[in-house]
Order: C-alpha cells, then sequence, then structure tokens
C-alpha cells in the first residue's frame, strides 16, 4: 500500500530530512511513526502526502509512483489520503456538518450524495448531535473528531494522523485513539506520527521510529522502549 | 455501518455543473463575509475610476470643443474693391486649392456692412450707399495647427489677409497641453488602481491561506480553488464598475446641463458631448480596466499561495 524505496530528502538550505530510507506498509495496517521533532518523521508523512518530493528514491502509494505523478494531478491523488493533524485545521466559518460536506464537495459529490454520507460519517465519529456547532463551540476531542470525519468521508483507503492526539488531554487522547482503531478495523489504512509513549505502548500496533533521518527501530505490536537497532 | 471502500474515488477532471453554482455561491457568500475589505476595494475601485471618468470628459470635451473652435476661427481675405467677378472667381478657386482649406465662403460688401451693423438700422443706412468696407473671402482652415501655413500661402497671392494669431497660438498650445497632462493624469490612474486591486485580493487571499491550504490537503483541484476567489474579484470589479458608471451619467447630465447654457451665452454654438458618447467611450474602459485587474489581480495573487 504504502512503499517507500531507496527514498532520501534533502532539503533546499542542505538540511537532511531523510537518508536513504526503504519502508512498507501493508493494506490495512496501523503504524505507528515516532521519535522526536526533527527525526524525519514529518518529512515521512510530507512525502506520503506528496508536499515535498524526495530528492533521490521511489515511493510507491496504491500502486501508483507518486514521484512521478503530475502537479495537476496531485489534488486528486490526495483524495486517495485522508490527513488529520494536531491544530485539527478546521473552517471556522463553517459547521461540523459544512466541514465534512466541503470534503464531498471539492471531490464533486452531488447534494444527494452530501446528505446521504454526511450524516453517517457523523455517527461514526460520534458527532451526531454536534453537527450545526461551529469549530469554536466544540472540545478539541470534538473538533479532531470533525477532522477525522472531514477524512474519512471520501472513503479514502489511507489515513495520516500527524500528533493527533498532540493538543488533547489523555482521556480524549485516547478516545480519538480508538476512534483511530475503529476505522482501522474496517479497512483503512492508518499511519500515525506521535511521540506519546503511553499510547503507543499501550496500543500494541507497529512501531517505526525515526531518529536523525534514519528509521532506527521497526517493531510490530511493539511499543516505545523497546530498544532495537533497525538494519 | 459505514463501508470505507475506495469506490467513490471518481477522477473529475472537469468541475460539474452544481460544483460550479456551489463554488459560484461561495465566492458570493465570501464576497459577503469579507464585506469590510470588499467595501474597501470597491470603493478604491470607484474613487479610481470616478477620478479617471472625469479626466476622461474633461479631456474629452476640451478635444470636443476645440474641434468646434478650429471650425469657427476663420481668416478673412479682404479684396480690392477693383477686383472684376471674373477675378473674384479665380481667386476663389485659388484659395480652395490651398492645402488644408476646407472651405471658403464669399463675403459681399454689402453683407460685410450687415454684418458690422448687426441691429443698428441707422448705421446701416448712413453707409449703404457709400460702403468703407471691402467685400472678403472667410476661410476654413481643416485643422487649428494648419492655419499658419495657410495663412503664409495667402500672402503669397499678395492678399490683405486678417485672422487671430494669438487666439490660434493660444487654442493649439492649450489643445497640447491638456492632452498631455490628462495623459499623464489617467496613466498614473491607471497604475494606482491596478496596485489598489491586486494588493486587496492578496489580502484576502492571505485571510484565506488557511482555507486555500486546508483545500489542497482534502485534494481540491486548482480551479476549485480558483473559482470563488475570481468570483469575488470580479463582483468587486462589477460593482466597482456600476458605481462610477451610475454617478459620472448623472453629473455629466447635470454638469453639461449647465455648462451649456453657459457656453451658448458666452461663445455662441459651443456644444458640449452628448453623454452617450461619452459613455460608450469609457464604460469600454471602466470594463475592461476593473474586471479584467480583479480577475488578474486574482490570479497572480492566487499563484503564490498555491503551493501547499
Amino acid at each position: 500500500m504504502i512503499e517507500l524505496t531507496g527514498v532520501s530528502k534533502t532539503y533546499s538550505n542542505g538540511a537532511v530530512g531523510l537518508h536513504s530510507t526503504s519502508l512498507y506498509i501493508d493494506k490495512g495496517e496501523f503504524v505507528f511513526l515516532t521519535g522526536n521533532s526533527g527525526s524525519g518523521k514529518s518529512t515521512i508523512l510530507r512525502l506520503i502526502l506528496k508536499e515535498i518530493s524526495p530528492s533521490h528514491g521511489r515511493i510507491n502509494v496504491n500502486n501508483k509512483d507518486i514521484t512521478k505523478i503530475s502537479r495537476s494531478k496531485i489534488p486528486y491523488y490526495r483524495r486517495e489520503v485522508g490527513v488529520v493533524f494536531q491544530d485539527f485545521r478546521l473552517l471556522q466559518n463553517k459547521t461540523v456538518y459544512d466541514n465534512i460536506a466541503f470534503a464531498m464537495q471539492v471531490i464533486g459529490s452531488s447534494k444527494k450524495e452530501i446528505m446521504k454520507r454526511v450524516p453517517t460519517v457523523l455517527n461514526l465519529v460520534g458527532l451526531a448531535k454536534k453537527s450545526k456547532c461551529y469549530p469554536n463551540e466544540l472540545s478539541g476531542g470534538e473538533q479532531q473528531r470533525t477532522a477525522i470525519a472531514r477524512a474519512i468521508v471520501n472513503n479514502s483507503p489511507i489515513l495520516v494522523a500527524d500528533e493527533p492526539t498532540g493538543n488533547l488531554d489523555p482521556t480524549t487522547a485516547w478516545d480519538i485513539m480508538s476512534l483511530l482503531k475503529d476505522i482501522n478495523s474496517r479497512g483503512v489504512t492508518v499511519v500515525v506520527a506521535t511521540h506519546e509513549k503511553d499510547i503507543v505502548n499501550e496500543m500494541q500496533k507497529r512501531v517505526i521510529e525515526v531518529l536523525d533521518g534514519r528509521i532506527v527501530k521497526d517493531k510490530y505490536s511493539g511499543g516505545y522502549s523497546i530498544e532495537r537497532t533497525y538494519n | 455501518m459505514v463501508e470505507l471502500s475506495r469506490t467513490n474515488i471518481v477522477e473529475v477532471t472537469a468541475l460539474k455543473g452544481h460544483t460550479i453554482s456551489y463554488l459560484f455561491l461561495e465566492g458570493l457568500k465570501s464576497l459577503w463575509k469579507n464585506r469590510l475589505m470588499a467595501f474597501a476595494s470597491v470603493a478604491t475601485i470607484v474613487l479610481s475610476l470616478l477620478v479617471l471618468g472625469m479626466s476622461y470628459a474633461i479631456a474629452n470635451n476640451f478635444e470636443y470643443i476645440i474641434g468646434q473652435i478650429e471650425q469657427k476661427i476663420g481668416i478673412s481675405v479682404y479684396l480690392n474693391d477693383t477686383l472684376s467677378d471674373i477675378q473674384t472667381a479665380e481667386l476663389e478657386k485659388k484659395i480652395k486649392s490651398i492645402p488644408n482649406v476646407s472651405q471658403v465662403s464669399y463675403i459681399t460688401k454689402d453683407e460685410a456692412l450687415q454684418i458690422f451693423a448687426g441691429e443698428d438700422i441707422v448705421l446701416y443706412d448712413e453707409f449703404k450707399d457709400d460702403n468703407p468696407l471691402p467685400a472678403s473671402f472667410e476661410v476654413r482652415v481643416n485643422q487649428i495647427v494648419n492655419q499658419q501655413a495657410v495663412v503664409e500661402q495667402l500672402m503669397q497671392l499678395g492678399l490683405e489677409v486678417n485672422f487671430f494669431q494669438a487666439e490660434t497660438d493660444i487654442f493649439i498650445s492649450l489643445n497640447a497641453a491638456i492632452q498631455f497632462f490628462s495623459s499623464i493624469v489617467i496613466i498614473i490612474l491607471i497604475i494606482i488602481s491596478l496596485l489598489l486591486i491586486t494588493n486587496t485580493i492578496k489580502l484576502t487571499v492571505f485571510v484565506r491561506k488557511k482555507e486555500i491550504e486546508i483545500m489542497k490537503y482534502i485534494g481540491a483541484t486548482d480551479s476549485f480553488i480558483r473559482v470563488p476567489f475570481l468570483v469575488e474579484g470580479i463582483s468587486i470589479g462589477i460593482i466597482g464598475v456600476i458605481i462610477p458608471t451610475i454617478v459620472i451619467f448623472r453629473v455629466y447630465d447635470v454638469v453639461a446641463r449647465g455648462l451649456s447654457k453657459v457656453l451658448i451665452d458666452v461663445v455662441g454654438g459651443i456644444y458640449l458631448r452628448p453623454i452617450e458618447t461619452i459613455m460608450v467611450g469609457l464604460v469600454p474602459i471602466y470594463i475592461v480596466l476593473a474586471i479584467g485587474i480583479s480577475m488578474l489581480g486574482s490570479i497572480i495573487a492566487l499563484r503564490r499561495h498555491l503551493k501547499v
């Protein structure tokens, strides 16, 4: 599903974001990407989101070499990868419903499709009663649920979350994690970048640890603290 | 249960009808939401176009009036009383063949006296039989700048010529000065409005940078992102055209009516351009400037922020 082959990234200012790295994430996997800020995990996410292009190497997502897709095709590629951020990034002037509907309008869905699909997704993330609220009327957890709903409303096969619980208290963080787990159980490949050790340890999912632009650990059903060198 | 499959991902290469109407509505909604900024943009456009319109109307009318004056200012060629009818006719032919002479009319001794005496019948009667005034040709020149050359040609024929040298010179230099000055003012105003509109849209785009970023992450195409801004920009342009058009139309009508009365009293037979002529010339300039620039401004402003 997601495959990095010999991928490296050197930024224009000379900083190395990622040394030659290979990585394979299978369809339906739940993967934690861990490491301190500046370790290179953001670089990996940005490469998968096609926000930046690698200096070397090939990135295959959904059987497509995304390093070769043209600029005009990027929007269509992004529809296959739902994304959630630490700061939610909701449109403040739109209600919960409209924020989610917006993602469907962007890809050209009809009003009918939107009216059918949005309530279903709202139910899934547990926000059916908050559909008419604006983001500033919601708690952090509810805002993140809205963002997750927006990320999955178009049935993207991949969901990428960048520090999704970074702004949330521990209890809410757990709720969000179990929601992501739930989404994963429905067949969506989920990649979560985080540095919250407790969550990583507890979830017992695959953990890929990045340090200084290199993958230093890759362990299935692992925890944050297990020491093992990645080759 | 929600089925999270890929079946819904359809590659939409062109914007669908319902998407376009959605984007159009989004543009208008955002225009209303950003109405303070939109108002500022409209106000600057309106102001620029109003000044442009006034300069245009003034310059255009000066040109028109000078054209009329050119027609009116003539050269008088006085004729010797001893000339026979045949000689007079020959002379008329010669004058008509001078380049840039548009019209030659013959004024008899009697007509000259009538013009001189005006309504003073006593004066006319007194000199009727012993008329001291000579017969003359009134020579009209096509353009005021050519008057000097025509006068020289007439003098070469050995004729006594009377013309308004000083007045002619004033009109020539006035015409040139007005055209030069108004061109500069208009060019400066065009540049100012261009900068203002581009800047305002850049500001709108900047305010909504976050929104654009989100749209890009969701997978919005460039055209999907551009359309609402274009609608917003062009709407500002359209409002910016309508207001000064109405204002110029109304104000010109009132001012022209007032001025025409004065002009008729002071210099008989000078007219201002009809409002229709002004509008026909001005409105296309307005449309090209306001809508074209606001559209261009939106595109330029957006291009920088589209790279997420």
